[in-house]
């Protein structure tokens, strides 16, 4: 039976209901209703049919049946129902907000295309970026666990150098430390290829078998090497690379099996590794060919290790030096070296280049988000009137909210895209752009992380200053707007103190940047005229790598070598040729400490020592002058050596080397035995290192002898005007045709290259800066703009009262560079401040250095001038009559 | 539209609300009284079925119901037939038609014997 109060009637809705009714949906109520009118139907039909009101009502109760469960179910449809029509509903409006956003944008498309430019700048700009220092620095390597992968060096503590272990201290450290889940050994070789296409020399590097596991990247084709292949000399089986899987094989699919020869032994492929299996970068880490590690002569390895999760790096360095220290292994002179655990991204010496662009690009990303501010700012005050008239017309305020933000993600929304598409570009763009040394560089894609930042940054700043400008329009909202010529209130000089704050910002962000840039610039320019040392001009070298196979004895080496050297000479156009370990910018080293005769140990003198062995006619085809004698046949015998002017003055400052001895205690050997070698000659500081800060590194040259450094480089120079490239390359491969023709450059190419870091450092600060002080220059312009059309009436009476146009034009660029000014002088007081940062990467100027914080303070003062002289030509154009009658 | 696997009793109530509509659109008690009437009060809807059953036509955009006022002066949602509504039933009425003869055709013939 149903009860009374279930049944609908007016009298006995209680009050609330009526608020449920103006709130919620009306679905409840209109069932009840429905409901109650049927029952009161039929109870009428009933009476009509003679039955007493009391049978009637009963009847048709009963005829209803379950009338809970059947206003249950009409409930649950109805609300379904409007669910339903409130998200269509929502849909609608959003589809309607789009296309009323779409039209406006369309309808300022000056605006709007400076707005998403401006943004897709700052994304592009700082995405690309920060995905070429995601790609080198945080996520160098493609490993599993790659946060936990390092590589142990040991380091002496006073000179900061760092050497790689030798494989017998890896192998105690394996076995005996618990902080790791795997060390691996790697050991890189260049060898000759040949049986696949042209004689080439390739980087090879040797694993063990379960290295390609330990690194997680699944081989592209075929197996990595079994356990019973390394370690076994004389296993001639090899995985090649992607890249030489495409340009020497085809990429065929049964490459597996097929043979090349490394170093004139054949080799059998096994497997095809991806690109995206690298080792960690020392220079250049490129791997064409993996080995079995242990199957053939090894040179020395470097180890690359995984430590277990939550392992202090400072306390697994000290386990390691305990176990060092118990073990009795030789050492020599870097047994007091330490252990230092790194991490593959903080190998790259460009490191703190990168980590300044990217300060530079995120102020860049600022700069344009502050602009982008500006922009909407601006455009919301123009906007307040056709807001004041929707809101007077009964538009919502939230409605209003809804669709001015829609606008405002529309925009960031195209702006993103741009921003994405230019990302794009800027990557390849840096990859162009990018020094030769960073070949790693080539595996950059554009990091979806990075993106990820940089939209949010720019999305969130549409969000932000869309809605304080609705809101800055709505709030003024009141019948003063529909006036004309309403005077501004206090929401007008707070929207322009916004604006004014905005330009300061970036004014103070550009400052910076050009500071930095200017820095930069003045560094370049001091390394490009940093003195070698000896004259560049028409000057080649060539380097002849010999597989040891063939070539196993110093003697052998030579023998090729000095044919080589004879054919050079007799090149048409060549002046003069000479061999040599090393020529300039590379140079070898020794690794002991320095023992001068008569000097007390020298406390800063480096265990390492930057040598070369040359023939006599060296410093002669450099065209350096030496002092002293210079080498003959004689001179390894009678132990004679020649050392650099820095080496001189270091030992013996204020006196003559000539005739004083040294000896080098190398690490390797045991003290005794070492002989004294006597200073016979002091040449001028050549830049064996090349243009860089470290031009003047102490050095020593030793004459040739049989057990000492072979020479196998040449330095060869022409007439002005030759180009004996070509028939240099062909000597060696026609002495031996399974030799590939060795690499022949310029030295000067090869010297600049030594600073393409910085060039190329410079490059993109410089750009980064340009842009960010033609950003301000558009955000000042704005603000100035802004003023002077608010000011319209005033400068009318200012010129009505007899001011002069050019009155008028001075108080408007005095305006704007007040605010440039105030910007600039923050940015350099904060440049002095970030200078020290980048100390690193500078040279010859100080971070406080006059000339580029001059040179700055021009530009950004002439820029603003210049970004005031549109606003200023339309202030002196004011008419007085027409300003103050009202606009 | 018309899906034969319908509960048939449902499929049969839907069918004679939208057949009513179709003549004039009228309020939940105005269909049930139809039905009656053209049934000679033979078939009596059960009314507890009725509404969420025109609830649920008029959510899938068959019928439409908007409040009236009836002769009587009294407020009540009547339901009138939709574009879609009229489609519907031109087809559930063909298949009621097929339906209704292949079902007659079974009972009435009887077994011939060989």
């Amino acid at each position: 039976m149903l009860s009374r109060s279930s049944q609908p009637d007016d009298a006995r809705v209680p009050a609330w209901r009526r608020y449920v009714r103006f709130w919620g949906p009306r679905v409840e109520a209109d069932v009840d209703d429905e409901l109650a009118f049927h029952l009161e139907m039929r109870i009428r039909d009933y009476m009509t049919l003679g039955m007493s009101e009391r049978d009637a009502r009963a009847a048709a109760t009963g005829r209803l049946g379950n009338l809970r469960d059947a206003r249950a179910a009409c409930h649950t449809i109805g609300h379904r129902r409007n669910r339903r029509m409130t998200r269509v509903q929502t849909i609608d409006a959003l589809a309607q907000d789009a296309r009323y956003a779409v039209r406006t944008l369309g309808r300022q498309l000056g605006w709007t295309s400076v707005a998403i430019l401006t943004l897709a700048l700052g994304i592009g700009a700082s995405t690309a970026v920060f995905s070429v220092v995601n790609s080198l620095v945080l996520h160098p390597l493609a490993y599993t666990h790659a946060d936990r992968v390092v590589t142990i060096l040991r380091t002496d503590a006073k000179s900061h150098i760092s050497l790689s272990p030798n494989s017998e201290l890896i192998e105690v450290w394996q076995r005996q430390s618990h902080a790791f889940e795997r060390i691996e050994m790697y050991s890189r070789q260049d060898r000759t290829m040949t049986g696949v296409g042209d004689a080439a020399v390739i980087h090879t590097t040797a694993i063990d078998s379960d290295f390609v596991k330990f690194t997680g990247i699944p081989m592209l084709r075929g197996r990595t090497f079994l356990p019973s292949e390394t370690h076994k000399p004389g296993t001639r089986v090899a995985l090649i690379s992607e890249q030489l899987w495409r340009d020497r094989f085809g990429g065929v699919d049964d490459v597996i099996g097929k043979s090349l020869r490394l170093d004139d032994k054949p080799y059998t492929v096994v497997g095809v590794t991806r690109a995206s299996l690298q080792i960690p970068m020392w220079g250049d880490s490129r791997t064409d060919v993996w080995l079995p590690l242990g199957s053939d002569s090894t040179y020395g390895v470097n180890d690359i290790a995984r430590l277990k999760p939550g392992q202090s790096e400072a306390a697994v360095a000290k386990e390691l030096d305990s176990i060092t220290a118990r073990s009795n292994i030789e050492l020599g002179s870097v047994k007091n070296f330490v252990a230092q655990i790194e991490h593959p991204g903080d190998m790259i010496g460009f490191r703190s280049s990168l980590y300044l662009l990217s300060g530079a690009v995120a102020m860049l990303l600022l700069v344009a988000c502050a602009n982008v501010s500006h922009l909407l700012l601006a455009r919301g005050a123009t906007r307040e009137r056709e807001i004041a008239i929707r809101v007077a017309l009964g538009a919502g305020r939230g409605r209003l909210i809804r669709q001015l933000l829609t606008e405002s993600l529309m925009l960031a929304a195209i702006g993103c895209v741009a921003g994405i598409l230019l990302g794009l570009g800027g990557v390849k763009a840096l990859l162009a752009l990018r020094p030769p040394s960073l070949h790693q560089l080539a595996l950059t894609h554009l990091d979806a992380r990075a993106l990820a930042v940089a939209l949010f940054v720019s999305l969130m700043t549409g969000i932000a200053f869309g809605v304080t400008a609705v809101f800055q329009a709505l709030r003024r909202t009141t019948a003063d707007s529909l006036r004309d010529g309403a005077v501004n209130g206090a929401g007008g000089s707070r929207h322009h103190r916004l604006r004014s704050f905005l330009v300061v910002t970036e004014m103070a962000m550009s400052a910076l940047l050009l500071v930095g840039a200017a820095l930069l610039v003045r560094t370049v320019v001091k390394l490009e005229r940093v003195d070698p040392g000896f004259s560049t001009a028409n000057l080649y070298s060539m380097k002849i790598d010999l597989p040891q196979s063939r070539y196993a004895t110093n003697a052998e080496i030579t023998g090729f070598v000095k044919q080589v050297l004879a054919q050079a000479r007799a090149i048409p156009g060549v002046t003069g040729a000479v061999l040599a370990a090393n020529t300039p910018p590379q140079t070898g080293f020794m690794i002991g400490a320095l023992e001068a005769e008569g000097v007390p140990a020298a406390s800063g003198t480096t265990p390492f020592m930057a040598v070369n062995t040359i023939d006599s006619g060296y410093f002669n085809l450099l065209g350096a002058t030496l002092r002293g004698v210079n080498f003959d046949a004689g001179s390894a015998q009678r132990n004679e050596i020649i050392i650099n002017e820095a080496l001189a003055t270091k030992l013996w400052p204020g006196q003559d080397a000539l005739g004083k001895r040294i000896r080098l205690k190398p690490a390797s050997t045991k003290p005794d035995g070492q002989q004294w070698m006597r200073i016979i000659g002091v040449a001028p500081n050549i830049a064996v290192l090349g243009l860089g800060a470290d031009h003047a590194e102490p050095m020593i040259y030793y004459p040739p002898s049989d057990n000492g450094w072979v020479m196998s480089a040449l330095a060869v120079r022409v007439k002005a005007g030759t180009d004996p490239t070509t028939a240099l390359r062909a000597i060696v491969p026609r002495l031996d045709p399974r030799l590939a023709p060795p690499p022949v450059r310029t030295v000067q190419s090869q010297l600049t290259e030594t600073i393409s870091s910085q060039q190329f450092t410079m490059t993109l600060l410089a750009v980064f800066a340009s842009l960010a002080v033609l950003l301000s220059a558009i955000g000042l312009y704005g603000v100035i703009s802004y003023v002077v059309t608010q000011r319209r009436r005033e400068i009318g009476i200012r010129i009505a009262l007899g001011a002069t146009p050019r009155l008028v034009a001075r108080a408007v660029v005095a305006r704007g560079l007040l605010l440039s000014t105030f910007g600039l002088a923050l940015g350099l007081v904060a440049s002095v401040w970030a200078t020290r940062l980048i100390k690193s990467s500078l040279y010859g100027v100080t971070g406080t250095d006059p000339l580029a914080y001059t040179v700055a303070a021009v530009l950004l003062l002439t820029i603003s001038v210049l970004a005031c002289l549109v606003p200023m030509r339309r202030a002196m154009a004011v008419d007085p009559v027409i300003a103050m009658r009202g606009e | 539209m018309s899906d034969p696997s319908i509960d048939f009793l449902k499929g049969t109530l839907d069918l004679m609300i939208l057949k009513t509509l179709s003549w004039a659109p009228t309020h939940g008690y105005g269909i049930a009284r139809w039905i009656e009437q053209c049934t000679d009060d033979t078939l009596q809807v059960e009314e507890g079925s009725l509404y969420p059953a025109l609830h649920r036509l008029e959510e899938r955009g068959l019928v439409a119901a908007e409040w009236g006022v009836t002769e009587h002066n009294r407020k009540a949602k009547f339901y009138r037939l939709t574009t879609a509504g009229k489609k519907h039933l031109r087809t559930s009425h063909d298949y009621w038609a097929r339906f209704a003869g292949a079902v007659t055709k079974v009972l009435e013939t009887a077994p011939r014997t060989a």
